[in-house]
């Protein structure tokens, strides 16, 4: 039996006034592959934010691994999950080439005093090789199309050897071809490193084809939690896409 | 020009010269990156309404200029990463409040007012030796963070919050920086003044960013930069009998305006707009 995950019980998020996630509840297994789809300020976003504990959580409690967020484990659990956000800007002109963006990804677990080895330095080639990013790697990373810098980032994400990967409209504004190969780099990547992934995504296409699981989410609600099959019936293109 | 080097209050200066540059050129690079130049400025004022109250006082003003900025550090710190108010809104607040004290303690000093000028300019060429072990200090202490936590520092400056999702005390290590800029403007202010450090802080590091894409070249370009322009502003202003601060402050602008025309960046996005 697999174990529980990532756990979110009765969380409400809040800013100012308006409220962001009401009262979400959630149970996610081990090794599952679960979208996350819905309308623009449905909270999507916020609740990858509630897992990695990036979001300030004034009700409810995150579990991860049956482990709460507190101030002294909080960096520890964060090492544990990898992130890509969906917005990413940066001046074209940063010092800081790729193969660094991807090595920074290991800083956490390495902690202070100790410096960059072969360890990290074979572990970001393998990774690079993975997402096909070789060519990549010597590049100053502001000047990295969209696409490039998301792969560069997926990649920094790996570096934490993570047991949880959480990413962030990681498709939008990639073309046909650049998401198809992509789909087929995450697909990889999610078995290959035994992940439990969570995904946002307002590409139906892309869920279907990724995520055993789909979460709907509307004005800080879940509305739907079931299987792929399930959601397509309920958005009813299920036909159309087979 | 080589018989000034004789002179032991000249070689004391090119000294200064070289910690101080050594210091804010290392500093200015985490500044730069950041994209908080008037969190430098902010602080470098503070520094300075620290350092009159102890000349009103007659205590310590290192020190007072010391808690002075570590007092705006603190109150910059939090409202810069909380976000509850815009960043160049608490900046303006801090800027302003600072100044009118400063200009407070200036009006109740009891002998005048060249005391408070001579902080606001410096006087690189009268430092004494405690200047000099508490400018090592700090070179020191800058190029030991800058080494030892190089990883941390770099992954923090390149974007704080995924720094923090991958499991670094990113908050930790940016109110550590701002301790590092308060602490670097604190001690260089008696000798190369408060309105130099800033421009020892901000033009060299701002020069150094147009021309590598390296945060190891840029550290080495921004302290040499740094260096240079204070040896070139010393030696200008011993030749051509001129105020040693503003030439410092000018030659480190010509270099910045020479590394802005001859950047490798900007050739390279000139030529694939073409």
């Amino acid at each position: 039996m697999k174990a529980l995950k990532i756990q979110l019980i009765n969380v409400s998020i809040g800013y100012m006034s308006e409220t962001i996630i009401e009262d979400l509840s959630l149970d996610i297994m081990e090794g599952e592959f679960t979208g996350i789809f819905g309308p623009n300020g449905a909270g999507k976003t916020t609740l990858l934010c509630a897992v990695n504990g990036l979001a300030r959580i004034p009700a409810g409690k995150v579990f991860i691994n049956g482990e709460a967020f507190n101030i002294l484990n909080e960096n520890a659990l964060r090492r544990k999950i990898g992130y890509v956000p969906q917005h990413f800007e940066i001046d074209a002109k940063l010092p800081v080439i790729s193969e660094e963006v991807i090595l920074m990804g290991r800083y956490g677990k390495m902690g202070c005093l100790r410096f960059v080895g072969n360890v990290e330095k074979n572990l970001m080639r393998e990774l690079a090789s993975l997402l096909e990013i070789n060519h990549l790697l010597r590049k100053p990373f502001g000047q990295l199309s969209g696409g490039e810098k998301k792969r560069v980032l997926i990649a920094r994400a790996l570096m934490q050897e993570p047991e949880i990967m959480l990413l962030d409209e990681i498709f939008a504004w990639l073309d046909r071809d650049m998401a198809s190969s992509f789909t087929k780099a995450i697909r990889d990547v999610h078995k290959t490193k035994n992940l439990t992934t969570l995904i946002v995504s307002h590409n139906i296409e892309t869920i279907y084809k990724l995520c055993s699981r789909v979460i709907w989410m509307e004005e800080g609600k879940i509305v739907f939690d079931g299987s792929r099959e399930d959601f397509m019936k309920r958005i009813r293109i299920y036909d159309g896409l087979n | 020009m080589m018989d000034l080097i004789n002179f032991a209050f000249f070689q004391k200066a090119l000294i200064a010269c070289l910690l101080a540059g050594t210091a804010c050129g290392i500093v200015g690079v985490w500044i730069v990156i950041m994209r908080i130049s008037f969190i430098g400025v902010a602080i470098s004022h503070a520094a300075f309404a620290g350092a009159l109250l102890a000349l009103v006082l007659d205590k310590p003003v290192v020190l007072f200029s010391f808690i002075f900025s570590l007092l705006a550090c603190a109150v910059l710190g939090p409202l810069s990463d909380r976000g509850q108010l815009h960043p160049e809104t608490s900046i303006g607040i801090i800027f302003s409040s600072t100044l009118g004290l400063a200009f407070l303690f200036m009006g109740i000093l009891p002998e005048g007012k060249s005391q408070a000028l001579n902080l606001l300019w410096g006087s690189i060429l009268t430092v004494t030796l405690q200047d000099v072990i508490l400018l090592a200090a700090t070179a020191i202490f800058a190029s030991l963070t800058a080494i030892f936590l190089y990883k941390e520092i770099q992954s923090v400056i390149f974007n704080r919050e995924l720094a923090k999702a991958s499991g670094i005390a990113a908050s930790i290590f940016f109110y550590l920086l701002l301790f590092f800029t308060g602490a670097a403007v604190s001690t260089t202010i008696t000798s190369v003044g408060g309105l130099l450090v800033f421009a020892l802080i901000i033009n060299p590091a701002a020069a150094a960013y147009q021309i590598t894409y390296s945060m190891k070249k840029m550290y080495l370009l921004s302290v040499s930069f740094a260096v240079l322009s204070g040896w070139t502003g010393l030696f200008l202003a011993s030749i051509l009998n001129l105020p040693a601060g503003a030439c410092i402050v000018i030659v480190s602008s010509i270099i910045f305006a020479v590394s802005v025309i001859f950047s490798p960046k900007r050739i390279r996005k000139n030529a694939s707009e073409n």
